[in-house]
């Protein structure tokens, strides 16, 4: 037992000795390194376990398959009539901006990324990505999917990995407002149970599905991401601000590739 | 580092890349996906003595810190403690014989006392004002009941195959 104990006080004294280079910065080109060969050599591992799930997935749910295709076909058709009349619109808008002298919205310049795993025990909310500074990213970068949809910001970068925050965390406020109404707030992470909507001034309209999308204030995030829909109002008329629950847009334990959005120059 | 040391090296780098694998692929699930490094590291300090339980546990702590977004050191700590408590339970305070049910009985325990170990860690660390302070709910969630019956379930195949090399190299 007191050689153990022994082997026990080493290891804590590499432990203190690894902190102190990791504060120094001379530990995290190591987990770079590491994460990228770790991230590839689990890929082969990854292939059977896919299959084992596609195929536990399909034996389940081909009943709710055949479902969500019939929905899915009259989403489609819905969609179809959607994008013309958007289309119609978006000519017009064009027209006007051109008659009224608007400057163009800045475009984006979207960096490509593969979500390499999550935080191995999930006890916070971080998604480790395979591109870091050398490609461009930077702490505070908003993190997309599907070209607009917002999933997270980026907390911390090495070399050729980095990891983001996903909104449901505690550590993530967007200043957002409703897509149809112009209502705006703040919308931040409840500890990765969800996300809600706050600050919201009682004289303005919220109404559950609407869209949530960032306003753009304070430059952290560009204006216009889709966030999510609002789910339920929480708040009472008594309280000073409303407040309601947001569904995100999108399934953020299920990313695969995500894109870090980089204002152009 | 002797043969059968080295073989259950090898075998928490599988562990590892396993249980990194399986996140992505059932990441809509993860609660499900057992935590393969902890039980490892709860199944070694039962059936090892205490010098290669704590190294072990030191070595997959620090394998979890590589895609850990907490403050660095939480798993090592963690690991190495939940060895550490393992050991001392089984040689010093429970019945000779270790059965599956004792196993199981630490590997839930093991679990469950994971993030109280990580929240404690990431508390002082945040006292010296390195980090932030996590509330302890953002540790627990609901969803650590599947993870605590996942794992107690994969504690058997793990004991089975640390059993198999340890058997192999008494063989030899």
């Amino acid at each position: 037992m007191r050689q153990g104990l022994v082997h026990i006080i080493i290891v804590f004294l590499i432990l203190v000795g690894l902190i102190f280079l990791n504060a120094v910065g001379a530990l995290p080109p190591f987990l770079d390194i590491s994460r990228r060969s770790m991230g590839f050599l689990s890929r082969p591992i990854g292939v059977p376990l896919q299959v084992l799930k596609n195929f536990a997935v399909g034996i389940i749910s081909v009943r709710d398959i055949m479902r969500q295709n019939q929905i899915l076909g009259r989403q489609v058709e819905e969609l179809t009539v959607q994008i013309a009349e958007l289309e119609k619109s978006d000519l017009e808008n064009r027209v006007l901006r051109e008659a009224l002298n608007f400057k163009a919205e800045t475009p984006f310049v979207l960096i490509p990324a593969e979500v390499i795993t999550l935080d191995a025990l999930n006890i916070d909310q971080k998604v480790t990505i395979n591109r870091g500074r050398n490609q461009g990213v930077e702490a505070g970068d908003a993190v997309v999917v599907s070209g607009s949809v917002l999933v997270g910001a980026v907390s911390e970068v090495f070399d050729s990995t980095s990891q983001f925050e996903l909104i449901t965390s505690s550590a993530v406020a967007v200043n957002a407002e409703v897509a149809k109404s112009g209502a705006s707030g703040i919308v931040r992470g409840e500890h990765g149970l969800g996300l809600l909507f706050d600050l919201i001034s009682q004289t303005e309209t919220i109404e559950p599905m609407d869209r949530i999308i960032t306003s753009g204030l304070g430059g952290r995030f560009p204006a216009n991401l889709l966030i999510g829909f609002v789910s339920e109002i929480r708040s009472s008329s008594s309280e000073l601000f409303q407040k309601a629950s947001v569904i995100p847009a999108t399934n953020l334990r299920n990313l695969r590739v995500v894109f870090v959005v980089k204002k152009s120059q | 580092m002797n043969k059968k040391n080295i073989i259950f090296f090898l075998v928490l780098i599988f562990l590892f890349l396993l249980q990194i694998a399986a996140l992505k692929v059932f990441s809509n699930v993860w609660y499900i996906v057992p935590q393969l490094l902890l039980v490892f590291v709860i199944v070694l300090s039962i059936t090892d003595s205490l010098p290669e339980a704590v190294w072990f546990a030191f070595i997959a702590g620090f394998f979890a810190e590589i895609f850990s977004g907490l403050f660095f050191g939480t798993y090592i700590f963690g690991f190495v403690a939940i060895g550490v408590g393992v050991y001392i339970i089984t040689r010093h305070l429970a019945s000779q014989e270790i059965t599956i049910l004792t196993a199981a009985v630490l590997v839930v325990s093991g679990t469950l006392l994971l993030p109280f170990l990580a929240y404690c860690f990431n508390w002082l660390a945040s006292s010296l004002y390195s980090t932030l302070p996590f509330p302890i709910r953002n540790f627990y969630s609901s969803a650590i009941i599947w993870t605590v019956v996942s794992n107690a379930i994969f504690a058997y195949p793990i004991t089975k195959i640390l059993n198999f090399f340890s058997r192999i190299q008494t063989i030899e």
